[in-house]
């Protein structure tokens, strides 16, 4: 089971480091779908599996689904984005030094021992119960959230009259 | 028949045009003087040419031994001291201290570049310190 | 009670109601009467703060727990609480949030609809995070503020305020990361993130666990100090603010950072008291705040920057004051929190009125404003006098207490710097003054007059509010000193 956590947390990191950097736009979606993916294993293996249900469906599908419709529509050329980063050519194999350095400390916590998360416990209530009953609060900041989210889209992406 | 007090007479009778200070080699005439020989008035010179009191002598006339000039000096240098300390204290008001600040001002905006790079650094170097403090014993 | 209660519902679902309102009344009609809304849930914010807190002092009491949803009946269901603290901050959100839409009826002239749609979430944010009892949604109503003021800043699209608002989000994600981080290491610790359950986690645990404890801290710290922006996380405050509209930045500077991040720091010493490196921590980063906010101030041209960095500098006073860990320390930070919003705000008003009427904001471009701006040179004296630490204002009156919790608390070499900052203090704020309301008047100057309707009444409200404030300051110290705080 530490097996999997540790592969999982190194394969976590490279997908991280390739999504921020790739200079595709489609490649940076599909890394981050693989990287909620991973997630979602990994908070299975710990026994959160309502938690890693919502990731995968969630963040790894429908979100992923919704890059890759905005991406298709912008058609930002692939071209164009790499035009961007046409100067900073002595960082194209930045990626890979993260991802190995990341890998390195990855083993020598696997080596040494370290620590993992202890698997959670199961709770007697179902969850839903104790998200309403409990975590009342943290509801109304949710959906507050949500509320802001969709705020956000139509201040920032709406067309310019002028 | 000589007569030397006639001789003695006229000879004194002749105004030095120098006011006497040949007086040392004693040929200048004047009351009280008698003939080549070292007069009256330089009767003394043997002492004030003597060894240490000639230099005590020099000093008189230097004004070394006058204790008003020493009073003088004393408070000219009194007087210097606290003018020095009253231009180090006004450059410390109206040149050091701006000086440092408008120094420290710039060189904090220069710093300060408006790059994100620099701001995150900025971050990641403040949480390091915060640890250092946490945890240093 | 119940009344209490109601006065407790408004801080959270009056501001939801606006939204509702906001957004199913005819268009035209909000985009006029936008600013009628919101001024109304502001002032209703402030009279449910000032009646809670004349409720609460009539009764005695030191803590009132009410739930918006569900029953009180169940066990664990009451989620909010208010305290005497925590409404003296819902004052002020109140009063800045007034400010900033009396502001916004002149500045903000398209968006209106967004506008009072973000700034009603921001309000819930806020009042959400001085109101709950609980680690984690502390957490999600910060993010809450955190996403409202990226959008604000960001609000018109200019290009100067995408950057602003770009780097605010990307430091405020490391502010989000360190934070989280360091509930789930608490939450390892102590199986719960609500704040009776936190108290006393340091005195059972032993070497790794206080080391974790420590880190948590030290995250913590990390984290808020970058909301609050505090000296060296700073960096991002002068270009939000500076891009924002000027009623955005009336929030940011007036509120916000208050809010988001000296509450934060607040609950930090009040749930790990007695801590000596949280106290030595707060009080460098407090010395950092003050002495590099006013050395920058120093060097600006910008009206809204000089305020800016003034705000960082004023941000390391409240900081000083809460790492004394005495009472007198507490009360002054919070008096600081108040009086550093009524001054703050004037200074963003001024720039308002400045921009409006003069059109630039460059210090360098005006000069000899007062005889034609007389009230807004009048505000922004008062404010610079506050500012400053002069009596008899209000500001006079927090420092004092925050130098003198300094000196009682064994810090006395802080104090001194405290003491000797205030003369930077001066400095930048004649120097803008000088530039700006005194002196000889530019040529195209020569026609500009006073500015008129929201932004004036706002400007003479809190001359008058930091005036009040500093002259009857004494009868809150008596009434401190009846109930034997100070």
């Amino acid at each position: 089971m530490e097996v999997i956590i540790y592969i999982c947390l190194a394969l976590l990191l490279s997908f991280c480091i390739l999504a921020a950097m790739s200079q595709s736009l489609l490649k940076s979606a599909i890394f981050l779908a693989f990287a909620s993916a991973t997630l979602g294993v990994i908070l299975f293996v710990l026994g959160a599996p309502w938690a890693a249900v919502i990731e995968v469906s969630a963040c790894s599908g429908l979100v992923t689904v919704i890059f890759i419709s905005a991406i298709s529509l912008s058609r930002i050329k692939k071209e164009e984005v790499q035009k961007l980063y046409a100067d900073k050519k002595q960082m194209k194999y930045l990626p890979y030094i993260l991802i190995i350095a990341g890998i390195v400390i990855i083993v020598a916590a696997l080596a040494g021992s370290v620590a993992l998360p202890g698997t959670a416990v199961e709770s007697t209530e179902d969850f839903r119960e104790v998200f309403w009953n409990s975590r009342q609060a943290d509801i109304l900041g949710q959906i507050v959230s949500i509320l802001i989210g969709g705020i956000a889209v139509y201040v920032l992406m709406r067309e310019s009259k002028d | 028949m000589d007569r030397p007090e006639k001789v003695g007479i006229r000879r004194c009778a002749r105004i030095p045009s120098d006011g006497g200070s040949r007086g040392q080699r004693g040929d200048v005439a004047h009351a009280g003087r008698a003939g080549r020989a070292p007069g009256a008035l330089d009767c003394c010179d043997h002492i004030r040419n003597a060894p240490v009191i000639r230099n005590l002598y020099g000093w008189a006339e230097k004004g070394y031994l006058d204790p008003y000039q020493w009073l003088v000096s004393l408070v000219g240098a009194y007087g210097s001291l606290c003018t020095r300390v009253e231009h180090g204290v006004s450059w410390v008001y109206d040149k050091g201290v701006p000086g440092l600040v408008k120094g420290t001002g710039n060189a904090l905006s220069r710093f300060v570049n408006g790059r994100l790079s620099r701001y995150l650094y900025l971050v990641v170097v403040g949480l390091i310190l915060l640890l250092i403090l946490f945890f240093a014993k | 009670m119940n009344y209490l209660n109601y006065a407790a519902a408004v801080f959270l679902l009056i501001p939801i109601a606006a939204i509702a309102i906001n957004n199913i009344c005819p268009k035209p009609y909000m985009k006029k009467n936008f600013h009628t809304l919101t001024g109304t849930v502001a002032v209703f914010q402030i009279a449910a703060a000032a009646y809670a807190l004349c409720a609460m002092n009539a009764n005695g009491l030191t803590a009132y727990d009410f739930s918006i949803l569900s029953n009180l009946k169940i066990t664990g269901s009451a989620l909010f609480r208010l305290t005497p603290v925590s409404l003296i901050f819902l004052l002020c959100i109140g009063m800045v949030a007034f400010v900033s839409v009396a502001v916004a009826s002149k500045t903000v002239e398209s968006m209106r609809i967004s506008y009072v749609n973000l700034l009603m979430t921001m309000l819930i944010g806020m009042n959400g995070m001085v109101l709950v009892k609980d680690l984690f949604t502390l957490y999600v109503f910060l993010d809450v503020v955190g996403i409202s003021s990226f959008v604000l800043i960001s609000l018109f699209r200019s290009t100067k305020a995408l950057e602003g608002s770009v780097k605010y989000l990307v430091i405020s994600e490391f502010a989000t990361i360190f934070i989280l981080t360091a509930l789930a290491f608490i939450f390892m610790q102590t199986g719960s993130l609500a704040y009776q359950d936190i108290g006393g986690v340091l005195e059972g645990a032993d070497g790794s666990q206080k080391n974790l404890i420590y880190l948590s801290i030290a995250l913590l710290i990390a984290g808020f100090s970058i909301k609050a922006g505090a000296v060296p996380f700073h960096s991002w405050l002068p270009d939000a603010h500076q891009s924002a509209d000027t009623a955005v930045s009336i929030l940011l500077s007036g509120i916000v950072i208050k809010i988001a991040g000296v509450y934060g720091l607040f609950m930090v010493v009040s749930l790990f008291p007695g801590v000596r490196a949280v106290q030595i921590a707060l009080a460098a980063i407090g010395v950092a705040s003050i002495l590099t906010g006013a050395l920058l101030a120093l060097r600006q041209t910008h009206f809204k920057r000089i305020v800016a960095y003034s705000s960082v500098s004023q941000i390391g006073y409240i900081l000083l004051g809460l790492s004394c860990g005495t009472t007198v320390g507490l009360i002054g930070a919070v008096a600081h929190v108040f009086s550093h919003a009524a001054f703050k705000t004037t200074l963003f008003s001024n720039a308002a009125a400045l921009h409006e009427q003069v059109g630039t904001l460059d210090i360098d471009k005006m000069g000899g404003l007062q005889s034609r701006m007389p009230v807004t040179s009048l505000s922004s004296v008062v404010a610079f006098l506050s500012t400053a630490g002069i009596p008899p204002f209000a500001g006079f009156w927090s420092k004092l207490l925050i130098i003198i919790a300094l000196w009682t608390s064994g810090s006395a070499v802080l104090g001194g710097v405290a003491l000797i900052a205030s003369i930077f203090t001066c400095a930048y704020l004649l120097r803008l003054q000088k530039k700006v309301f005194f002196g000889e008047t530019p040529e195209h100057l020569k026609n500009v007059t006073e500015v008129k309707g929201g932004i004036k009444f706002v400007e003479i409200a809190l001359t008058v509010i930091t005036s009040a404030t500093g002259i009857l300051f004494p009868l809150v110290l008596i009434y401190l000193q009846s109930r034997g705080l100070i």
